[in-house]
């Protein structure tokens, strides 16, 4: 927390330099003065940069189906049913032939 | 087949319809219905692609467990009788008596 609000001071300072033109000591004097607390702060130990959040969060659109999803979901159930009635007749087809075996 | 290996196919397959496949569609449908409560939809109306989903593959598995138990239990009862057959002196059946023969005569007191 220290940090960002750190960065984001130092960030608003930039950008208010290169706007209204302040000396460039004064910007030097902020990222040293962040520099100089970054040793100090213990929240510099927890490095946010090697990971973010990819959480986003919106309420389900329920006017719009998702189709792919439905298409999907209906046509792994036709194959299935495909599939178990492909493994009856087999199954069916190999009891009788040995059903006529024997 | 991996459920059921070779000598189980002169067993006869389970039809379509069977109760594993009955019931373990039947937790399928309510499992998609469940989900649906849960997420604060309408359970039976909304949904209906996973609903019809679940309960299939609630059916496919029913009926191959179907299957793996005509065949656990046929084998179960081929090893049995089997056995059976190897020791039948420990299977012998006493001689059975009619109760005519046991029991003393009737005379009747009128």
């Amino acid at each position: 927390m220290n940090q960002a609000f750190q960065a984001l001071k130092s960030i608003a300072v930039y950008s208010h330099s290169q706007a209204g033109g302040i000396k460039s000591s004064t910007e030097a004097a902020v990222s040293a003065k962040m520099t100089f607390s970054r040793l100090l702060s213990r929240a510099v130990l927890i490095n946010r940069a090697g990971s973010r959040s990819a959480f986003t969060s919106s309420k389900t659109d329920t006017t719009n189906p998702n189709w792919l999803q439905v298409g999907l979901a209906f046509g792994t159930s036709a194959f299935i049913w495909g599939l178990l009635f492909k493994q009856h007749s087999t199954d069916v087809h190999e009891y009788e032939v040995k059903k006529g075996l024997q | 087949m991996g459920i059921v290996p070779e000598d189980g196919k002169a067993l006869p397959p389970p039809g379509i319809v069977n109760r594993n496949s009955l019931w373990l569609s039947g937790m399928g449908w309510f499992s998609a219905m469940l989900h649906n409560a849960m997420n604060h939809r309408p359970p039976l109306k909304s949904g209906v692609h996973r609903q019809f989903l679940l309960a299939t593959l609630g059916w496919f598995i029913g009926y191959h467990l179907t299957k793996h138990e005509n065949y656990t239990y046929a084998r179960l009862d081929r090893d049995m009788n089997e056995y059976v057959k190897l020791y039948p002196e420990r299977f012998e059946t006493k001689e059975k008596k009619t109760l005519a023969e046991i029991v003393e005569p009737f005379h009747p007191v009128r």
